[in-house]
C-alpha cells in the first residue's frame, strides 16, 4: 500500500491538476474558481483512495476550499494519520 | 383541501420545458437507463424500495401547469399509485433484445408534465440470475447526475429493506434550497463576473461547424451506434492523458474536435460540452435537474497534433469551468443567437465519469445509457464503465440532419482518429500529413492519348472538310473555312509578330467569327483572352491591364474600347501576308486565358496550357459521350469558360456548333422550341438557366427538343427541388449531367450522372472526376490533381498562386488546386458540395469574391468601409448585400449601385445597399462577417415595415406586448430584440388564440421577423413561396443606356399621344377620354397587318363598347399597324424614331391579361414593350404613363396596406400575369430613379362603364358570375373589393397625367370608391331573379361542373382555380386578397376636378344584369326582379 497522504504529497496531486506549482497552490482556493472539473476530482479521489483517504465525491464536491478537501482526507486517512494532523 | 404549492422553474428545467413545447407530442426529454443487476433479486423489496425512493425524491413528485400569462409553473403533486412493470422475460429466445425492444417502446411513449407521473419503472428478468432494472425519468425532473442519486439511492434501501436493517436516511437536500441558491446566484457579483466572462468570449458570435451544415429542431428519435473501448485501449488512452498531462476526456474532446475538422474544413469548432454545474452546489445532494452545457471553442488546424489540441482544450476548459454555472440558454440570449440557424455551439461531448459501481443486496450490477434525451445535431456519449471494462462510446445524432450511416460513419472516422492519435500524439491530425487519411478520388484512365486539340481540329477539316462545323443565324461555316479562314488568321497575326508567348485579347461577340479568332490565335501560336465586348469600361481596362496582350482581336463595332492597344480589326479585309504557317504550339504553351473574381480585389486571369485543354477535351468527350453526329449548342458568352467547352468538346469530335442568337432565351418553351427547330442533341447550360428549364418542363410549360440527348449543367449547385422535378419529369430520358469545376481545373473536373435512379430524392452529387484526373479530400476541402490543372495565374499573385501546391499526404506530393470547395463523400463514393471554405460566393454562375466587389465600393467617393456578404434565401435565391459606412453624408443606395455597374459585371452588383455607423469587427479587428451575415435583412421586403395593419401587425403586436418593447416594425427579428423561448410560446399562444388557428412555437423559431411569420402563416401549410423565376429579374433590370437623352423635351400642350392597347375594354375608354380631354392626335397602336385594318378594328371597338365618336374627334385618331409582341413594337426603325420625335406623351395601356398563361408567354407584351417604349420616350423625356395592375401587390399575408409606390420584389408574385406587369414597373422605377417622366396607374376590379352598363365579359369575377349564376351556385370568394367603372377610371387617369403638370405623383392606385360587399352582390342578384346557393369556394369547384356541366366559361374559371397551388384544404381559396389600398395620390390629384367616382351599388348591377341578359350572357333570370334598374342617367 503507498504511503499515506502527506499534505506535501495533497498540494503536489493539487498542483499536477491545476498546472502549478507545489508552492504556488492556495488552500484557499475555491476547486471549482480553480478550474477542476468532475473528472480530474474523480481521478484524485482514485489516487488518495490508493493512500487510504476514503472520501466520496460529494463529499469533495461540496467543499469551497482545498484547506475543507485536506481536513476531510486527513480525517479518513488511518487512525494514526489522523491522530497526526 | 389546500391548494398545492407551485414553484418557479429552474433555469434548466425552463430549457427542458421549452424544448418540449416546441413539439408537445414528442417523447425526446424521456431519458432512461437500465442497471443489470447480476445475482437474484427479490421483486417485491425491489418494488417497495422503488416506491420508498419516489416518495422521498421530491422532483419525481410533480406536475406542471402553465398559467394565463403562459408562463409554467411546477406543482408539488404526489405521484400516486404508479407500478413497476415487471416482466419475465427469459423464456424469450433473446431475453436481452426483448428487453430492449420494450424499453424502446416505453421509452416512445410522450409524458404529459400536467398530469405525470414523469417516470416509469421496470424490472425486467432476463436470466435465472440477472435482472434489468430500467428507469425511465422526463429530463425536466432529473439530469444524469440526478438519475445516478437515484440509482445509488435504491440499491441502498433495497439492501437494508432485504437484509431486514433500518433503512438509512437518504441524506437528499431540498429543491428549495436548490432553488434558493440559484436565486442567490442570480443576484451576486459572481454571476455578473460570470456572464463577462462568456460576453467577452463569444463577442464575436464565431461560426458553428458542423458535418451537416444547418440546423434542425431536435427530432423525436435519435440514431445513436454503440461501441465499448475494451481495457487496454482504455489503458492506452489513460496512460497518454497522464504524459500529455491532460485527462481522458480532453484527448477525447480533442479527437471529436479534430474529427469535426476534418469533415468540415472549418478552422474552429464550437463543442457542447454538458456540465454538471454542481461542484460546491447542494444540488450535490438533491435528485434535480440543474445539468448546463458549456460552449467550447477550439481552434483546429489540420497540422495540429493531440498534444497541442489537447493542452488548448485544457486551457480553454480550465478557462470556463469556473463560470460553468451561467445558464447556456441566458448566454444564448444575451449573445442573440436565438432562432433561426443561429447555434452558440455545436456537435456535444457528454462525459459521464462516474461509473457506479452499486450492489442490491451485495450483488454486481453494472449501469447502461437508454436515452440522454433529445440531440440537436451530433453527440458523442462517453460512459465511464468502472475500474477496468474501459469506456462505452455512444454516438447520436439527430435524423433530421444525419441518416444512420452517416452516424456509423463518424464514429468510424473517430475510432480510427482515436486509435491514430493515442499511438502517435505528435503526429498532425488533420490529416495532410498523416498518410491514408486523404481521400482520393480517381476519374479512371483516359481512353487514349490526350491529342492537341488543333491537330483534332486540323484532321476534320482535311477529312471531312464539307462537314458543318459552326452554325449562326442560318450560316454555316464548313470545317474547310473554318480551318482555313483560322490559318489566314493566324498569318495575319504572324505578320504582326504575334505568336508564341503573347496573349491576344479576343473582344467579340458569340457567333462564327470568335470561332475562327479563336482558333487563329491558338494557330499563330499565341494564348487568346475573351473579353467582353459589353464589360464596362472600368472593368475592362482592368482586365487588360491584367492580360498585358499583345493585340486586340475586335470588330469596328468595339475599336474604339481599346484605345492604347494595337488592334486588330476582323472585320476589315486584308490582303493575305505571305503564307508562312507559324509552328504548332507546344503542350507547354499557354492556349487561353480566362479571368474569374479575385480575392485580392482584382479580377485574376487564370492560364491554361494546351496539354491541359487537350488532357480535358479528352476527358470529357468521352464522359459526355459526344459523337460527330452531334448537335451542340454555343451557349455561354466566349468569357464563361464553359464556352471552352462547347466550342472545343465540338470541334475536336467533328460534330456541329450552333451558335444560340441572343433572342433564344426569352423564354423558356421558345428556347426550347428552338432547339427543337436546331436539332440541338447536346445542351450545355449555366445551371440558374436550367433551374427555369427543369420548372417549365415539369409543370409542363414547355416540353424537350426530341432529339435531346444530354444536358450538361453547371456554374452553381444545382437545387435538389428541380432536380427532383427533373427527374420526375424527364426519367432517364434525357441525360443530365452535373458538372463542377474551378476555371483552374480547365472547365470540369468532376461529373455526376443526376439522372441516375438509385439516387435518393434531394441527392445532388457532384459526382467522380473526369477521365485522366484525380481528385483528393483534405480536411473535408477539395483539391484537383492532374494534367487538367492551369499553369498559374496570370501576373504576380503570390496568395492566389499558394493555392497550387504540392499535395504532401500523397505519394510523390502531385501538385494540386486547393479548391476552397468543402465536399463530403457519399457511400456511393461521388462527392457531394457542402460550401465554401472561405468567402467566395456563386451568383448565376459567377464566381464573386466579395473583396472584388468592395475595392469597387471603395472607390465610391461617399463609401469609407465596405463589407460584402452573400445571402442564400431559403428557396434558392441569392442574393450580395453591401454593408457600407458612408464618407460623410449617405449617398443614395440607387446612386452606389449605378456606381458599381460601371465598373462590374451585373452579377457582381449588391441587391441590397445598407448603410451603418460602423462595421462589426472580430477581436482582432477583422471585419466580423458573421456578424453581417446574421444581420442581413431576411428579405427585401422594406415597405412591410411600415405595416399598420393585417396579420404582419397581429403578429408584431404579439411579439411587442410579450417584449415589452415600444415598437417593433416588420423587418425586426425578435430574437435580435432579445427574445426568449419562453415568450416565443408566449407569442404562440396568443397568435393561436387571435387567428384561432393553430400556431406552433416551432415557427417562431423558424421565421424570425413579424413579416417572415406573417407570410409563411399566410402562406398557409407551405413553407416557403416559389422564388420569382430568374428570367423575371433579369427582365426586370432597365438597360443602363436607357436615361434622358438630349432630344428636345415635350414643350405645351399635347399635340400628338401615343396610346397602345387601344381596343382593348379599359383602352378605348381611355382612347375616349383623350379624345375629350385634349386636343392631341392620337396614335393607336393595333396588331393588325395594314393601316386600313388598323383603322378598322379601332373602329369596330369603339362600337362595341358603345363609344360614340364625332367627326372631328374620328380625324384625331390614328391607327399604327403594330405588334407589342415583338421586339421594337414591331415597328420599323425610322417608325420608331419618327414616334420618338414627335410624341408628347405615351399611354401605356396594352397588356395581355391571362390569369392562366406562364410569365414566358406574357414577357414581350407586359414588359418588353415597356422597356421599348422607356427607350423611345428617354430620347426626349416624353412622359410614359403605364396602366398597370392591383394585382401587382403583395397579398394581405404579406402586407398590410398597399402603398402608392413602386413595390420590391414579394413572394406574393406567383403568376405569370402579376410577374411580367409587376417587371414592367420595376423597369419604370429604374427609369423614375433615372429622372424619366413616368406614372404608373394600378386599376383594380375595372367593371363596365357607368354611361351603359356594358360588362367587361374578360373580368375574372365576371366569369365566375357568368360561371355560377346560371348554376345556381356562387363562391364565397372574398368580403369586399372597390369597383371602378371603365370610363370613370379613364376619365381619372387622363385627368391625372394631363391635368397637371408634372404629375403631381408617379405611382396611383385607382381604387378610391367605396367597396363592394360580396355578399350584396349575392343579395342584389337574388333581388334580381337568380335563386342562388352560396358555398365556399372548395364545394363551389367541387359541385360546379356537375351543375352546369363542361362549358368553355366554367371550364376556364375553375382550371384557374386548380392552377393556384394553395392548399386545397385552405377555404380561402387563393392568397390574392389585398390589404388596405391606398389611394391618397388618387384622391388628392382628383380632388380640385369635377371628376369623381359614380356610386357603384345595386341599380349599376342591374344595369349589368339587364345587358348581360340583353347579350345573351346570361339566361334570364326565372322569376322577374321586383323593380327594374332605374335608367342610365
Amino acid at each position: 500500500m503507498p504511503a499515506s497522504l502527506t499534505l506535501d504529497g495533497f498540494r503536489a496531486d493539487l498542483a499536477e491538476f491545476l498546472y502549478q506549482r507545489p508552492d504556488e497552490v492556495d488552500l484557499d482556493d475555491n476547486p471549482l474558481d480553480a478550474g477542476l472539473d468532475s473528472l480530474r476530482i474523480v481521478t484524485l479521489i482514485e489516487r488518495w483512495r490508493e493512500t487510504g483517504a476514503d472520501v466520496g465525491f460529494v463529499e469533495l464536491a461540496e467543499c469551497t476550499s482545498f484547506a475543507q478537501w485536506w481536513q476531510l482526507l486527513a480525517a479518513r486517512q488511518g487512525g494514526a494519520a489522523g491522530a497526526e494532523a | 383541501m389546500p391548494r398545492p404549492e407551485r414553484h418557479a422553474l429552474l433555469a434548466a428545467q425552463e430549457g427542458i420545458w421549452t424544448g418540449q413545447r416546441l413539439d408537445p407530442g414528442s417523447p425526446a426529454y424521456n431519458t432512461a437507463e437500465y442497471v443489470r443487476i447480476d445475482g437474484p433479486v427479490d421483486p417485491a423489496v425491489f418494488d417497495a424500495a422503488l416506491h420508498q425512493v419516489v416518495a422521498e425524491t421530491e422532483a419525481l413528485n410533480a406536475t406542471f401547469v402553465v398559467d394565463e400569462e403562459g408562463r409554467p409553473w411546477q406543482v408539488d403533486a404526489p405521484a400516486g399509485d404508479w407500478r413497476l412493470h415487471t416482466a419475465d422475460l427469459t423464456a424469450e429466445p433473446d431475453p436481452r433484445a426483448a428487453a430492449l425492444a420494450w424499453m424502446d417502446r416505453d421509452l416512445a411513449r410522450p409524458v404529459d408534465l400536467t398530469r405525470g407521473p414523469l417516470f416509469g419503472h421496470a424490472l425486467l428478468r432476463t436470466g435465472p440470475e440477472q435482472y434489468l432494472w430500467y428507469h425511465r425519468v422526463h429530463h425536466i425532473a432529473l439530469d444524469g447526475f440526478g438519475l445516478s442519486l437515484v440509482a445509488r439511492r435504491v440499491a441502498q434501501v433495497y439492501t437494508a429493506r432485504a437484509a431486514g436493517e433500518p433503512v438509512p436516511d437518504s441524506g437528499f437536500g431540498t429543491l428549495a434550497a436548490v432553488r434558493e441558491e440559484e436565486r442567490a446566484y442570480r443576484a451576486s457579483a459572481r454571476f455578473a463576473e460570470d456572464r463577462a466572462h462568456w460576453a467577452d468570449r463569444f463577442a464575436d458570435r464565431p461560426a458553428v461547424a458542423s458535418p451537416a451544415g444547418r440546423t434542425a429542431l431536435p427530432a423525436r428519435t435519435f440514431h445513436r451506434q454503440v461501441v465499448d473501448l475494451d481495457g487496454t485501449r482504455t489503458r492506452a488512452l489513460r496512460s497518454v492523458a497522464r504524459e500529455l498531462g491532460v485527462t481522458w476526456s480532453e484527448i477525447l474532446l480533442a479527437v471529436t474536435a479534430a474529427q469535426l475538422h476534418r469533415a468540415t474544413g472549418a478552422p474552429e469548432t464550437v463543442l457542447s460540452l454538458p456540465v454538471m454545474g454542481r461542484l460546491g452546489s447542494v444540488s450535490l445532494r438533491v435528485p434535480c435537474m440543474v445539468r448546463n452545457i458549456l460552449p467550447l471553442r477550439v481552434a483546429v488546424g489540420r497540422s495540429d497534433t493531440l498534444r497541442e489540441l489537447a493542452a488548448r482544450i485544457s486551457r480553454e476548459l480550465r478557462g470556463g469551468l469556473p463560470h460553468q454555472r451561467y445558464r447556456y440558454e441566458r448566454l444564448r440570449r444575451d449573445l442573440r443567437l436565438v432562432g433561426g440557424q443561429r447555434r452558440l455551439s455545436g456537435p456535444g461531448v457528454n462525459i459521464m465519469p462516474f461509473a457506479y459501481d452499486l450492489r442490491f443486496a451485495g450483488h454486481r450490477s453494472t449501469v447502461h445509457n437508454v436515452s440522454a434525451g433529445p440531440v440537436d445535431d451530433l453527440a458523442v456519449n462517453v460512459y465511464d464503465r468502472s475500474e477496468g471494462a474501459g469506456l462505452r462510446i455512444a454516438v447520436d445524432a439527430n435524423p433530421e440532419l444525419y441518416t444512420a450511416a452517416d452516424t456509423a460513419s463518424f464514429q468510424q472516422g473517430w475510432l480510427t482518429l482515436l486509435r491514430e492519435a493515442v499511438a502517435s500524439p505528435d503526429r498532425a491530425l488533420g490529416g495532410a500529413r498523416a498518410g491514408g487519411t486523404v481521400a482520393v478520388l480517381d476519374g479512371g484512365p483516359l481512353p487514349g492519348p490526350a491529342h492537341p486539340v488543333l491537330g483534332l481540329i486540323a484532321e476534320h477539316a482535311a477529312r471531312r472538310g464539307g462537314t458543318v462545323a459552326v452554325e449562326h443565324a442560318g450560316r454555316d461555316i464548313t470545317y474547310a473555312r473554318l480551318f482555313g479562314a483560322a490559318r489566314e488568321l493566324a498569318c495575319r497575326l504572324a505578320a504582326r509578330r504575334v505568336g508564341r508567348g503573347d496573349v491576344v485579347v479576343v473582344a467579340l461577340p458569340r457567333g462564327g467569327d470568335i470561332v475562327t479568332a479563336i482558333l487563329g490565335v491558338l494557330l499563330s501560336g499565341a494564348a487568346y483572352c475573351p473579353v467582353d465586348p459589353a464589360a464596362p469600361p472600368a472593368r475592362r481596362a482592368e482586365l487588360l491591364d491584367d492580360a498585358r496582350p499583345a493585340l486586340v482581336l475586335t470588330t469596328g463595332a468595339h475599336a474604339d474600347a481599346f484605345g492604347g492597344h494595337r488592334v486588330l480589326r476582323l472585320d476589315r479585309p486584308e490582303p493575305a501576308p505571305a503564307p508562312a504557317p507559324p509552328p504548332p504550339p507546344a503542350p507547354d504553351d499557354l492556349a487561353y486565358v480566362i479571368h474569374t473574381s479575385g480575392s485580392t480585389g482584382r479580377p485574376k486571369g487564370v492560364e491554361i496550357g494546351h496539354r491541359a485543354l487537350a488532357h480535358f477535351v479528352a476527358g470529357a468527350t468521352h464522359r459526355y459521350g459526344l459523337r460527330r453526329e452531334d448537335r451542340v449548342l454555343q451557349f455561354a458568352p466566349p468569357h464563361f469558360d464553359t464556352s471552352v467547352e462547347e466550342v472545343f468538346l465540338t470541334l475536336c469530335a467533328g460534330a456541329t456548333l450552333v451558335v444560340r442568337t441572343d433572342d433564344m432565351t426569352d423564354s423558356v418553351p421558345g428556347f426550347l422550341d428552338a432547339c427543337a427547330r436546331l436539332r440541338i442533341s447536346l445542351l450545355d447550360l449555366p445551371t440558374a438557366y436550367w433551374h427555369e428549364v427543369a420548372h417549365a418542363v415539369s409543370t409542363g410549360a414547355a416540353a424537350l427538343p426530341a432529339g435531346l440527348g444530354t444536358v450538361v449543367i453547371g456554374g452553381e449547385a444545382a437545387l435538389p427541388e428541380r432536380v427532383d422535378r427533373w427527374r420526375e419529369a424527364v426519367g432517364t430520358r434525357v441525360r443530365l449531367l452535373n458538372s463542377y469545376g474551378p476555371t483552374e481545373a480547365t472547365v470540369a473536373a468532376t461529373v455526376a450522372d443526376l439522372h441516375d435512379p438509385a439516387l435518393a430524392p434531394g441527392d445532388v452529387p457532384i459526382g467522380l472526376p473526369l477521365p485522366g484526373t484525380r481528385a483528393a479530400v483534405v480536411a473535408g476541402e477539395l483539391h484537383l490533381l492532374g494534367d487538367n490543372l492551369a499553369a498559374g495565374y496570370r501576373g504576380d499573385r503570390p496568395a492566389d498562386a499558394a493555392r497550387f501546391a504540392p499535395l504532401d499526404g500523397l505519394p510523390g506530393a502531385p501538385r494540386s488546386y486547393r479548391t476552397g470547395d468543402l465536399v463530403r463523400i457519399g457511400d456511393d463514393g461521388q462527392l457531394r458540395h457542402l460550401g465554401r471554405a472561405d468567402d467566395e460566393f456563386k451568383i448565376s454562375g459567377h464566381r464573386v469574391h466579395p473583396a472584388e466587389v468592395e475595392s469597387a465600393l471603395l472607390t465610391h467617393p461617399g463609401v469609407r468601409e465596405a463589407a460584402v456578404v452573400g445571402r442564400a434565401g431559403r428557396d434558392g435565391t441569392r442574393h450580395l448585400i453591401a454593408h457600407l459606412v458612408a464618407d460623410g453624408p449617405a449617398p443614395d443606395a440607387a446612386a452606389v449601385r449605378e456606381h458599381l455597374r460601371t465598373r462590374l459585371p451585373a452579377a457582381m452588383i449588391p441587391s441590397a445597399v445598407e448603410f451603418r455607423d460602423r462595421l462589426p469587427r472580430t477581436s482582432s479587428g477583422k471585419t466580423d462577417r458573421n456578424a453581417l451575415v446574421g444581420t442581413a435583412p431576411a428579405e427585401p421586403v422594406t415597405r412591410a415595415a411600415e405595416a399598420d395593419g393585417g396579420l404582419e401587425r397581429t403578429v408584431a403586436t404579439a411579439w411587442q406586448q410579450v417584449l415589452g418593447v415600444a415598437a417593433l416594425s416588420a423587418r425586426d427579428d425578435v430574437f435580435d430584440l432579445g427574445a426568449q423561448s419562453l415568450q416565443a410560446i408566449q407569442v404562440a399562444g396568443r397568435l393561436g388564440a387571435a387567428l384561432r388557428r393553430e400556431v406552433k412555437v416551432a415557427w417562431l423559431f423558424q421565421y424570425t421577423t413579424p413579416a417572415e411569420l406573417a407570410r409563411f402563416l399566410a402562406a398557409g401549410v407551405r413553407p416557403t413561396a416559389p422564388a420569382l423565376p430568374t428570367a423575371v429579374l433579369t427582365d426586370a433590370r432597365l438597360d443602363p443606356d436607357v436615361r434622358p437623352g438630349d432630344g428636345p423635351r415635350p414643350d405645351g400642350p399635347a399635340s400628338r399621344i401615343l396610346l397602345t392597347g387601344a381596343t382593348g375594354f379599359v383602352g378605348v375608354h381611355l382612347l375616349a377620354a383623350l379624345l375629350r380631354g385634349t386636343g392631341a392626335e392620337i396614335v393607336c397602336t393595333v396588331r393588325a397587318p395594314s393601316p386600313a385594318e388598323a383603322t378598322a378594328r379601332l373602329h369596330q371597338a369603339l362600337e362595341t363598347h358603345l363609344i360614340p365618336l364625332g367627326d372631328e374627334e374620328r380625324k384625331r385618331v390614328t391607327a399604327l399597324p403594330a405588334d407589342l409582341g415583338r421586339p421594337r413594337l414591331g415597328l420599323e426603325e425610322t417608325l420608331l424614331d419618327e414616334l420618338a420625335r414627335t410624341c408628347d406623351a405615351v399611354f401605356h395601356n396594352a397588356a395581355t391579361v391571362s390569369v392562366l398563361r406562364e410569365y414566358a408567354t406574357l414577357r414581350a407584351v407586359n414588359t418588353e414593350s415597356t422597356r421599348d417604349l422607356l427607350r423611345l420616350t428617354a430620347v426626349r423625356s416624353v412622359p410614359l404613363h403605364f396602366v398597370s395592375t392591383l394585382s401587382v401587390a403583395p397579398p394581405l399575408g404579406l402586407a398590410a396596406e398597399v402603398p402608392e409606390a413602386f413595390l420590391p420584389p414579394h413572394a406574393g408574385l406567383r403568376y405569370g400575369y402579376q410577374q411580367s406587369k409587376w417587371a414592367a414597373e420595376r423597369l419604370l422605377e429604374q427609369a423614375a430613379e433615372r429622372g424619366l417622366p413616368v406614372t404608373v396607374h394600378r386599376l383594380g376590379r375595372i367593371v363596365g362603364p357607368h354611361g351603359t352598363g356594358y360588362v367587361n365579359e374578360r373580368d375574372f369575377l365576371w366569369r365566375v358570375l357568368r360561371a355560377g349564376v346560371p348554376a345556381g351556385l356562387v363562391p364565397d370568394l372574398f368580403e369586399e373589393e372597390t369597383w371602378t367603372p371603365v370610363d370613370h377610371a379613364a376619365e381619372a387617369l387622363v385627368q391625372l397625367c394631363l391635368g397637371q403638370r408634372p404629375p403631381a405623383a408617379t405611382v396611383f392606385n385607382h381604387a378610391s370608391g367605396a367597396p363592394v360587399r360580396l355578399s350584396d352582390l349575392y343579395d342584389w342578384l337574388e333581388e334580381y331573379g337568380y335563386p342562388l346557393r352560396r358555398v365556399s369556394l372548395a364545394r363551389w369547384r367541387a359541385e360546379l361542373p356537375r351543375l352546369s356541366g363542361d362549358t368553355g366559361v366554367t371550364a376556364s374559371v375553375l382550371a384557374f382555380f386548380e392552377s393556384l397551388d394553395a392548399d386545397p384544404a385552405e377555404e380561402t381559396g387563393p392568397g390574392l386578397r389585398l390589404g388596405r389600398i391606398r389611394a391618397d395620390n388618387v384622391v388628392s390629384g382628383l380632388r380640385d376636378s369635377a371628376i369623381s367616382c359614380p356610386p357603384v351599388g345595386r341599380d349599376l348591377v342591374f344595369r349589368y344584369l339587364d345587358h348581360c341578359v340583353a347579350t345573351g350572357t346570361l339566361p334570364a333570370p326565372p322569376t322577374a326582379h321586383g323593380r327594374p334598374a332605374s335608367p342610365a342617367k
